[in-house]
């Protein structure tokens, strides 16, 4: 069970420390995301690498659309992780998606988890009644269709546009490629679920210190979402960081090391 | 199971226990042990029992009522007893004490007893309420109601079931509470081992179990039921009962729940196919109210009736569920209203003639209330042996008014087909029409004209007055040109109408050239034009096409380069021309051959360029006036290299116009293969280039001899210094360029004092050619100067003349060792220069310009001939031509008439004209063929005045053996007539074609032998042979008759003999034949010991073969007769 866990999600563990750290990717990329973080982290933390089910080298046999129809899917795959691994008290830091999925995961077992830290996260995407989520719901009508007629045109298309930064196009070249290599049904599902989810509910619930980190220019990520999270999670903490775009790890890498750094020396 | 013994955990256990309907606390045995309980007390008290044993009652029914474990009881009596005997040895209490613990035991095993049955009866309960029917139970509720029963009855605190959606995910079908997982959607690896194992698993310390689903530990489980659910179809779930807190699961409560398994499964199942069936239900809907067509079905029971929304608005019903005779009634009602309906009734007879028909296709069709056309299936249907019948109501108006309307549409193609067809057959009978107009037009042309050219060459033949010979000479000229431009204007025709076909026959390429070059020779020498080619040694020379083709195009563009040169030179060259695009399934047979035919004219303007190679456009109208001409000629030429697979173009004055192949760049701009050759001292801005292409294969066959020993070194020639004195750079050039290419060292000057000065200079020369015509000095005087110095008196001189200049040779003091003719052609120069430095003396017979015609040919030839001819005029014109030339000829006027004549006697030749009234000529020459042995058969040569192709065919096919065309030349007569022995299909058994009568070489071979007077001495020979011949052919007729071998083989011999040395060699072996037989069969040859009469007989048999061989020794020689005749008349 261990063994098949690690290999679904393609599990590495690095280094050696006493405290663990998990990185956990968001939607559209996978590990390899965290490159430019690792060397710094590693020195200090024992960090855990993974692949969520459907994107990078986990296991494709192991999607079902069934059982990722929410991210509670995800979040079981964590514990099952954390179980696997005998994690217990560990750190957290969670990009886009993966910040709800660790969120819910934390909800099921808080025992799990000492600290959680979320980039570019969002408990809803939709704009509501009193509430910024950053898209109306027929802007996502217009994205999934353009990802159902031509997968790899939107993948060139929304990448640009989710990684921000158009002074270093390789960046954004570098997205399309992770966002291509999905299995496109399994991408657009992914999509649809996590763009149509919400979790604003499970917000005050969670007992776990949460570190909030935020960007700016975040296409899908506004700051109200940012703010809005910080005032519903009990023990959590905003911090804006000096980065732009959804993917502020890659396209200021040294600026989020830094600020995970501080946050979990805290 | 092992359950620790702490008390206030205990206490906290039971309190949160204290569920009296829970089977445990004995909810139906309850209120009867208190009943009874209180009545023995009661009466216990009223007995007046002790009041320890009214304790031990009470303790009974404690002990009964209170859900222990047997081990607590037992355990509990046990420490009870250790206590008391520690505490006190009193044996009386002892006693008393005894009394209350076996109470307590016994009311412990009552209490197990009654639980058991207990829970037996809650077991019950559970299917009685589950199996009642209630209104709106769906699966959903039940299996809700089911699971809140048992998590009643178990007491545990949540109760969820599971269905596995995929290998992955479970959902949750019931969770009670609602927040008993964190999410609706778990992973089925909770029940997995449950499931293999087929039996419910029981975990009274969940957290301990190894694999333990954190998700449920985080929840707080401790104690876990997991009882699996499977079913059929590929159902697969499990319910789970939760306790979160430690609880000893009993063997009651396992029992419990494994005997309501089965009916748990069952209500799953249920649960399941419910699902299915609304599924399928909502899909069935949507696909019956989705659908244009109307859909019916009745089956004959009368109980099953629906139809859906479409067939309900055909049939004017409410949709649904009807009953069987009101749909029956409307449909009915429908089928009345059609317009078709006699058609209906009698296809539905037909539909319905078998009771289980499937019907398609069955069309009604209605005009009211507006046009509409149902198109009617039915299927035969079977549920549960009760038959019915699915009906299909598709409205395909749209479609049968397409298909009416094409169908009208297709009827109306076919009519135009029809007449496109009728005018085709026109058109084709048109093209027809033309073909044969053109025919006949071809014939009635030339047969005037043949009595014009005939009737004048004759008429020149005879004494004039220089004035009337003038005005002759001019009408001969015109009338040729004229048959020219007819001859153009036919061929243009049938380019036009597609009707040219070009010949595949294999020719030399040197041969075609140099012919051409004879046809205008005698015209450039008149006008003083120096006519020089030069064909590149690497072309090939065997090729396969049409010969006569590629010599019009070339007569057609020297004739042009004459017309329009008055003074200078005219070059045609032949090269290899590199094909961008080789054939690569045979490369080597395949050769593209560029021709250059280039003057040093008038040159062509450069805006009149194009119109060039158009039909009926010459360069200017002037120019018409000027030179004459049909305009004709470039655009045949043109076209007849495009049909050969190649181009024609032009350049002049460095302008370029045609269809110059892409690959190709002007000599200006880069020199091409040959101009590396052939320095031209012309500039391209003088007169004009011609070029053209032909694409042919080699022929394969020719062994190819005589071009490749040309193109090879000759030791007889490698290495001889040779003299060429020509004042024309490009004549020099050719005549050096042949030379080198045998191996000879070549001096090339341009005069005859260059000449001199080299010979001076005591150069050892083994050959000099001289250029008659050089100003200053001219080759005759410069011979005769040669002569003069010592060294060369005996050096061998030829000389080049051009032609119609040949009589000054006479004149000359000097001996020439050649004489050639300019244009000099390559092998005749070959042969030439073999001959001279082969120190054989050459007699050079000066070309024969001008036919001589000779009237005595008769008496060399002597030919019974029968002229079949119907016009008068050409009758006539036939028959004074024979007459010139002594013969005399039979008149017939139809083939009939010639079979006639041919009955009546024998006729050496027939003279055959192809249209004829009555018979014509091919029929009457079958006719003979058919009818005559070969022997007495005559040779026929058509006549015809057809030019179109297929003529020459047709002739040949009807067994004629030769072709002229009207109108008749001299020449073509010339030739019928003297090659009239000479014929091949006389005796084809005996005579190869291959095989000439005589063989030339033995002549020549004489000739060198017997000097200046072989001429005579020859002459002197054939006589001699022609007297004695006949008789030898007499003796052996006479010997094989009288069975003389001895005569046989000396006459035989004889013949044999004389024959070899004229060359009659096939004939000379035929007479070797005879000397042998007559040798075999002469009596002193191995037969000697035989009787004289045996001998003779011997002999006889032995010569009667002989007979045959005799036979056709006679025909054989009268084809060396002939072939000799002609030999002693060219001498």
């Amino acid at each position: 069970m261990a063994l098949s866990i690690l290999q679904r999600n393609n599990v590495k563990v690095l280094g050696d420390g006493e405290e663990t750290l998990i990185l956990a990717h968001g939607f559209g990329s996978d590990q390899t995301a965290w490159r430019y973080q690792i060397p710094e982290l590693q020195a200090r933390y024992r960090i855990v690498l993974f692949d969520h089910v459907g994107a990078g080298k986990s296991d494709f046999n192991a999607y079902s659309p069934r059982r990722y129809s929410s991210l509670y899917g995800y979040a079981e795959d964590l514990l099952d992780l954390c179980a696997a691994l005998k994690l217990n008290q560990c750190s957290l830091v969670g990009h886009s998606a993966s910040g709800m999925v660790s969120l819910l995961a934390a909800l099921v077992e808080p025992d799990r988890f000492s600290k959680l830290i979320f980039i570019s996260a969002s408990p809803r995407y939709l704009n509501d009644v009193g509430y910024v989520g950053g898209f109306e719901q027929s802007d996502l009508d217009a994205l999934y269709a353009a990802m159902s007629s031509n997968y790899y045109a939107w993948a060139s298309g929304f990448a640009p546009i989710a990684m921000g930064n158009p002074d270093k196009p390789e960046l954004a070249t570098e997205f399309a490629n992770t966002l291509a290599a999905i299995r496109p049904d399994i991408a657009q599902a992914v999509a649809r679920m996590i763009f149509q989810s919400d979790h604003r509910a499970d917000l005050p619930k969670l007992k776990v210190p949460t570190f909030i980190l935020q960007s700016s220019d975040d296409v899908a990520v506004p700051m109200q979402v940012g703010q809005y999270m910080a005032a519903n999670i009990p023990k959590s903490q905003y911090i804006p960081i000096d980065a732009t775009g959804h993917l502020p790890h890659l396209s200021a890498p040294d600026t989020v090391s830094k600020a995970i750094a501080t946050c979990l020396s805290s | 199971m092992f359950v620790k013994l702490n008390p206030n955990l205990h206490f906290q256990w039971l309190l949160s226990r204290l569920r009296l309907h829970h089977p445990d606390w004995l909810p139906t045995f309850r209120p009867f042990l208190a009943a009874l309980c209180s009545l023995l007390v009661g009466l216990g008290m009223l007995e007046g029992w002790g009041t320890v044993r009214l304790l031990s009652l009470v303790l009974l029914l404690v002990c009964a009522m209170l859900p222990l474990s047997g081990l607590i009881v037992i355990a509990g009596v046990a420490i009870a007893l250790i206590g008391t005997a520690l505490i006190c040895s009193n044996g009386l209490l002892t006693r008393h004490l005894l009394e209350p613990i076996s109470v307590a035991v016994f009311g412990t095993v009552v209490g197990q007893f009654l639980r058991r049955v207990e829970w037996k009866l809650a077991s019950q309960q559970i299917l009685e309420s589950l199996t009642q029917p209630k209104e709106n139970g769906t699966a959903e509720t039940l299996i809700g109601t089911a699971v809140s029963l048992l998590q009643d009855f178990t007491g545990a605190d949540a109760a969820i079931a599971l269905r596995q959606l995929d290998s992955v995910t479970a959902e949750a079908l019931v969770c009670l509470p609602r927040t008993a997982l964190p999410n609706q959607l778990t992973n089925p690896a909770l029940f997995t081992a449950a499931l293999e194992q087929n039996r419910s698993l029981f975990h009274s310390n969940y957290p301990a179990v190894e694999d333990a689903s954190h998700v449920l530990l985080a929840q707080g489980v401790r104690s876990l039921a997991i009882l699996p659910l499977q079913g059929s179809d590929n159902l697969r779930g499990a319910i789970l009962l939760i306790w979160h807190r430690q609880t000893n699961l009993s063997d009651d409560l396992q029992q419990f729940t494994a005997s309501l398994l089965s009916e748990l499964r069952t209500l799953l199942q249920f649960c399941d196919t419910t699902l299915r069936l609304d599924k399928l239900q909502a899909r069935f809907g949507a696909m019956l109210e989705t659908i244009h067509q109307g859909v019916v079905f009745m089956d004959e029971s009368g109980e099953q009736s629906w139809l859906n929304q479409a067939a309900a608005e055909q049939l004017g019903l409410p949709p649904g569920a009807i009953d069987p005779p009101m749909i029956a009634q409307a449909m009915a009602t429908l089928r009345t209203q059609a317009s078709n309906t006699a058609e209906i009734t009698v296809q539905g007879a037909k539909l319905f003639s078998q009771p289980q028909a499937t019907i398609r296709n069955w069309n009604w069709i209605f005009d009211y209330p507006q046009p509409k056309v149902l198109s009617v299936s039915s299927t035969p249907t079977r549920v549960r042996d009760v038959p019915g019948r699915l009906w299909l109501f598709d409205d395909i108006t749209e479609q049968y008014l397409a298909q009416k309307e094409l169908l009208e549409r297709t009827q109306e193609l076919s009519q135009t087909n029809t007449k496109l067809e009728l005018a085709k057959v026109e058109a084709e009978a048109a093209t027809r029409a033309k073909s044969l107009f053109l025919a006949n037009m071809s014939h009635e042309i030339r047969t005037p004209m043949n009595a014009i050219i005939g009737m004048t060459e004759l008429l020149l033949d005879t004494r004039l007055i220089p004035r009337q010979r003038e005005f002759l000479e001019t009408i001969y000229q015109s009338s040729n040109t004229l048959l020219t431009i007819i001859n153009d204007i036919l061929d243009f025709s049938k380019m036009e109408s597609g009707k040219l076909e070009l010949e595949h026959q294999p020719f030399d390429l040197r041969m075609c050239v140099e012919s051409s070059l004879d046809l205008l020779a005698s015209k450039a020498a008149e006008q003083g034009l120096e006519l020089a080619y030069w064909v590149h040694p690497q072309a090939p020379n065997r090729l396969l096409g049409d010969t006569t083709r590629l010599q019009q195009i070339l007569v057609n563009l020297l004739s042009n380069a004459v017309k329009f040169t008055k003074t200078g030179e005219i070059v045609v060259s032949v090269t290899p021309f590199p094909d961008p695009h080789p054939q690569s399934s045979n490369p080597q047979s395949l050769h593209k051959i560029l021709f250059t035919v280039k003057d040093t004219g008038i040159g062509i303007p450069a805006d009149r360029m194009h119109h060039l190679f158009k039909s009926f456009s010459q360069v200017d109208a002037s120019i018409t006036r000027q030179y004459g001409g049909t305009g004709l000629g470039l655009a045949i030429s043109n076209q007849l290299s495009e049909m050969m697979g190649g181009q024609m173009w032009v350049e002049s004055g460095g302008k370029l116009a045609g269809n110059p192949p892409l690959q190709w760049n002007p000599p200006w701009r880069e020199q091409p293969l040959q101009q590396q050759h052939l320095e031209s001292p012309l500039l391209a801005e003088q007169g004009s280039t011609f070029y053209f292409t032909i694409t042919a294969a080699a022929d394969s066959n020719s062994s190819s001899t005589s071009d490749t020993d040309i193109a090879q070194l000759q030791p007889e020639l490698t290495g001889k210094q040779v003299l060429v004195v020509d004042d024309s750079p490009i004549n020099r050039q050719i005549l050096t360029l042949q030379a080198q290419s045998w191996g000879m060292v070549v001096h090339a000057v341009a005069s005859a004092r260059e000449a001199l000065s080299l010979l001076g200079a005591k150069q050892p020369f083994d050959l000099a050619i001289l250029d008659m015509q050089m100003p200053q000095m001219d080759g005759l005087t410069l011979g005769e100067m040669i002569r003069q110095q010592t060294p060369y008196q005996h050096l061998p001189l030829v000389l080049l003349t051009s032609m119609g200049k040949p009589d000054n040779m006479a004149a000359a003091a000097v001996e020439f060792a050649a004489c050639l003719t300019k244009p000099v052609k390559q092998s005749q120069l070959y042969n030439t220069l073999i001959r001279v430095l082969g120190t054989q003396p050459i007699v050079i017979k000066p070309s024969q310009g001008t036919l001589e015609i000779d009237p005595h040919l008769a008496e060399q030839y002597p030919l019974k001939i029968l002229l079949a001819e119907d016009n008068l005029v050409n009758q006539k014109v036939a028959l004074l031509m024979l007459q010139r030339l002594g013969y005399k000829a039979d008149v017939v006027s139809n083939g009939l008439e010639a079979l006639k004549a041919l009955q009546d006697q024998k006729y050496d030749l027939v003279l055959m004209d192809v249209q004829m009234p009555e018979m014509d000529g091919l029929e009457a020459t079958r006719s003979i063929r058919q009818n005559y042995l070969l022997e007495r058969c005559p040779r026929i040569v058509a006549m015809t005045a057809n030019a179109m192709r297929g003529d020459r065919e047709e002739c040949l096919q009807s067994g004629m053996d030769d072709y002229i065309s009207k109108p008749i030349q001299m020449q073509d007569l010339l030739r019928v007539l003297t090659q009239q022995q000479s014929s091949t299909h006389v005796l084809p058994a005996v005579l190869p074609v291959s095989e000439p009568t005589i063989d030339t070489k033995v002549l020549q071979s004489f000739r060198a032998m017997a000097g200046e007077q072989s001429a005579a001495i020859l002459t002197e020979l054939i006589d001699c042979y022609l007297e004695e011949a006949p008789k030898l052919i007499e003796e052996i007729d006479a010997a094989i008759a009288h069975s003389d071998a001895i005569t046989l083989r000396r006459a035989a011999h004889t013949l044999k003999a004389n024959s070899a040395t004229l060359g009659a060699i096939a004939f000379s072996n035929a007479c070797k034949e005879l000397e042998l037989l007559g040798r075999n069969c002469s009596p002193d040859n191995g037969s000697k010991g035989h009787s004289e009469n045996n001998s003779n007989s011997n002999v006889n048999n032995c010569l009667a073969q002989g007979g045959d061989q005799a036979t056709r020794l006679k025909l054989d020689y009268e084809q060396v007769k002939s072939a000799l005749q002609l030999e002693r008349h060219q001498e």
